[in-house]
């Protein structure tokens, strides 16, 4: 017994010489002198609430007694000891300050001695402090000159050690201590918190809009990252130790899962049911295996790392087809969580040589997630509300437009009821002088020329049937156009100045349609022109006769010129102190057509009548609408 | 010899244009028929090749008995026999098969000559009948264009237009430098394609209200 007593003197020895001397530590510059950060202490497990004077080891500063390194079981106390050592002069003369982070859980400094912070008010608060920042003034009285001793005492039910260290001036380290805890307290306490309302409003909106899956699984993964992440922020541990360390680490499969099973559902990813449901499964008897043999946590984070690098895939995936800004967030964000989380693993010791006290990433991806899908959604939401805007002024426009159809229908149901009764009291005009007046006349013509009465009758009622005709014609719906109506009326007298043997020659050009030609003026137009012919054939002696119209502008007023000229013998229109027999009848109706009629002859120089029409009659001349 | 019948209910019209065709060496008057009852008989029987045929018939439309006569498939002309040729009964009755027109008015040479020239294969139009038929072939080019079960020719079409125009066959033809029959012929076809597309239409309409059975 005494042998191995001295043998662990012996062995202790060179440590316990070493631990005499002051410890090591790098120096950066500050406002009010040096700033100091130990990189090695003096280290010994005690359970003891004693300084032990023995069993002091110089190790590396930062020193973690973790889990699965010692083998502890969580619930067992461990207590650690940390002893620092520096020469008060090579600090300024301000009052100083320590900093300690990841001095986990229960902690008391002691300043060459005397107790200057304690972390907690009872030995019952269930600390923790593995993350968390302090800042522990430094009192002037406790500080000698010269060699200084910084002791901290650290318990805790889980991993225990004594994290980053640094002492200096007191304003130098208070800022460095604000940075420190808004970056890894209260950023993350704000984002998850940030994470965890919109997870609440996923589901709200979820409630109205059931076939939005992804927006449940958004908020069963913002749950899940709650409370895996509520570690980082919270002081004391909510209930029981052990099964809030078994909470936080199996949170972090289950979160991943559920982020993946969203992404899947998001990206309407085909077979994804069975997928997410086999990875549930899966987590399952990894727990269990996890919690019966206390294995290392890898046994949780390879399947969850490997989880997400699957939905990295997917990211990576989607970016290729979808580079709209809130799929390619999402995807950044899938892409980086498994890097993250890797990063994070080693950042909190999985691997040595790795600091303790930086910040973490997955602690903020969350909520960057939520963000981004809200975005996504937000988006969608903004683009429906868009498009409903859209469809509401498209319904509004079509709306007006059917009314304006409708009106038009209406207004052209009324001009066919009109038009429908012109129609059909034209058509019982037309009955009327078929079967009465035309037969008769017809009749009366046939018994004429049997009975071989005198030509003057033949004549006579040839010219009242030729009238008649003409009458007919002139209902006939010709929509404006002068030349078939003049043609027609030309066709109609074609025997006859074939029987004259006066040569017709029909010039025609390019003519629009007269709106205003209805049948009233329609017949006025044939009246003219029956009787323009009818002067030729009766009084011309003219061999041929030219009957033509044209486009012509008079006045600066288009119109269309008709005009009927014979090679006949003419008149002496300065002698005439009238115009030819019936020639004062048709200018009375070219003036009720607001035409213009001309009569041009002289002596053996044939005559031309011409009448010119416009295609618009001002209102104001009085515009006569025939029914 | 051209065997020609009539249906006439004027019957001084109807002799009037009995004897002058008992006149004509090269006509035989074959039937006459003074309504709608006498003229379906006479239909039947048949035994002419031109048909002079009135439309206002005391006991129904002579529109119905152009129909009747068209749907025998004999090489039959027929030819309206009207007061005015006002567009209205002249198209109806060519819609049913009619291939032409005669004027009660004129004169009975010129009758014959009508007669004579349709039998040529030449048919009369006038420009308001022949600017009627043009609007209905080249319809609203907003309205949903129905294919012409018989479209008509470049050729065809050209002279309907040139017609519509006031053009007289004899111009027509000298302007397309073709014979003045070429035309008549043209406007024969042009007529016999009106009363095709009417029919097509007919069945059209009643195909698509379902009055067929499949």
């Amino acid at each position: 017994m005494r042998l191995a007593l001295l043998i662990v003197l012996l062995l202790l020895a060179p440590g316990a010489a070493r631990a005499q001397s002051p410890n090591t530590f790098t120096t950066s510059a500050a406002e009010g002198g040096p700033v100091i950060e130990f990189t090695d202490g003096d280290f010994v497990l005690s359970p003891g609430l004693e300084i032990p004077t023995r069993g002091w080891v110089r190790a590396a500063s930062p020193h973690i007694y973790r889990m699965h390194e010692t083998h502890w079981r969580t619930g067992d106390y461990h207590t650690v000891q940390g002893r620092f050592r520096f020469d008060r002069g090579a600090l300024g003369p301000d009052p100083l300050a320590l900093y300690t982070a990841s001095t986990r859980n229960q902690f008391i400094v002691f300043v060459n001695g005397a107790e200057v912070f304690r972390n907690f008010a009872r030995v019952s608060d269930q600390k923790l402090a593995w993350y968390r920042p302090f800042l522990v003034p430094l009192p002037a009285g406790a500080l000698k000159p010269g060699q200084n001793e910084i002791l901290i005492r650290a318990v805790s039910e889980e991993s225990v050690g004594v994290g980053r260290v640094i002492v200096g001036p007191n304003a130098a380290v208070q800022a460095f201590y604000q940075s420190q805890y808004f970056w890894q307290i209260t950023a993350p306490m704000a984002a998850n918190a940030a994470m965890l309302a919109l997870g609440g409003l996923a589901v709200l909106v979820w409630l109205g809009r059931r076939r939005e899956v992804e927006l449940l699984w958004l908020a069963l993964a913002a749950g899940l990252w709650f409370l895996r992440n509520y570690q980082y922020f919270a002081e004391v541990t909510p209930f029981d130790m052990a099964l809030f360390n078994a909470l936080t680490v199996y949170a972090t499969y289950f979160a991943t899962v559920a982020t993946t099973a969203f992404y899947a559902s998001f990206l309407k990813m085909p077979h994804r049911g069975p997928v997410i449901a086999a990875l549930f499964a899966l987590g399952i008897p990894i727990v269990a295996v996890h919690a019966a043999f206390s294995l290392s946590n890898l046994i949780l984070y390879v399947p969850t790392t490997l989880i997400g690098l699957g939905g990295a895939l997917l990211g990576l995936l989607d970016l290729r087809r979808d580079r709209t800004p809130g799929h390619v967030v999402l995807a950044i964000v899938v892409l980086l969580m498994p890097f993250a989380g890797v990063y994070d693993f080693l950042l909190a010791g999985g691997g040595s040589g790795w600091k303790v006290h930086d910040f973490y990433l997955t602690v903020f991806s969350g909520c960057i997630y939520c963000v981004a899908f809200l975005m996504v959604f937000g988006k969608r939401a903004l683009d429906a509300f868009a498009g409903l805007e859209a469809a509401n002024a498209t319904l509004e426009q079509r709306i007006a437009e059917t009314r304006a159809e409708l009106a038009a229908s209406e207004a052209s149901r009324r001009d066919l009821v009109v038009a429908g009764a012109v129609a059909s009291e034209r058509e019982r005009l037309m009955q009327e002088m078929h079967d009465g007046i035309g037969s008769n006349l017809i009749t009366a013509l046939a018994v004429a020329r049997q009975q071989k009465q005198p030509d003057s009758t033949i004549k006579t009622l040839s010219r009242a049937l030729a009238d008649l005709k003409i009458t007919v014609d002139s209902l006939e719906p010709v929509e404006g156009d002068l030349v078939a109506l003049i043609g027609n009326l030309r066709h109609r007298m074609a025997g006859d100045l074939r029987d004259a043997g006066i040569a017709c020659r029909w010039e025609v050009g390019r003519c629009g349609p007269v709106p205003w030609l209805d049948a009233t003026n329609a017949l006025h137009v044939l009246r003219i022109f029956q009787e323009a012919i009818g002067n030729v054939l009766s009084h011309s002696d003219a061999t041929e006769m030219r009957i033509g119209c044209g486009e012509e502008t008079r006045d600066g007023i288009p119109g269309i010129a008709a005009y009927v000229a014979d090679n006949g013998r003419g008149f002496d229109q300065a002698q005439a102190d009238r115009p030819g027999k019936g020639l004062g009848n048709i200018a009375a109706r070219a003036q009720s057509l607001h035409g213009l009629l001309e009569c041009r002859s002289s002596v053996d120089g044939g005559t031309l009548v011409t009448l010119w029409l416009p295609y618009e009659r001002a209102r104001a001349t009085g515009d006569r609408k025939a029914g | 010899m051209i065997r020609v019948a009539v249906v006439e209910d004027d019957p001084v019209m109807r002799d009037h244009l009995s004897s002058a065709i008992g006149g004509c060496e090269d006509m035989l008057l074959t039937a006459t028929a003074a309504n709608v009852a006498e003229a379906e008989g006479m239909i039947e029987a048949g035994g002419y090749d031109v048909l002079l045929c009135d439309l206002g018939l005391p006991d129904g439309s002579g529109v119905s008995l152009i129909r009747t006569e068209a749907l025998t498939g004999r090489d039959t002309d027929i030819l309206v026999v009207t007061v005015f040729a006002n567009q209205n009964k002249v198209l109806d009755a060519i819609r049913a098969g009619a291939r032409g027109y005669l004027l009660k008015d004129e004169r009975i040479e010129d009758c014959m000559a009508a007669i004579r020239e349709i039998r040529r294969g030449g048919s009369p139009i006038s420009p308001i009948i022949a600017r009627q038929l043009l609007g209905e072939i080249r319809p609203d080019p907003r309205a949903p264009a129905r294919p012409m079960a018989s479209p008509l020719s470049e050729r065809e079409y050209e002279v309907l237009n040139l017609l519509s125009r006031g053009f007289s066959n004899a111009e027509c033809a000298e302007i397309l430098t073709v014979s003045g029959n070429t035309i008549g012929t043209h406007i024969k076809n042009i007529y016999r394609k009106l009363e095709v597309n009417s029919r097509a239409e007919a069945l059209f309409e009643a195909s698509s209200q379902g009055w067929l059975s499949r």
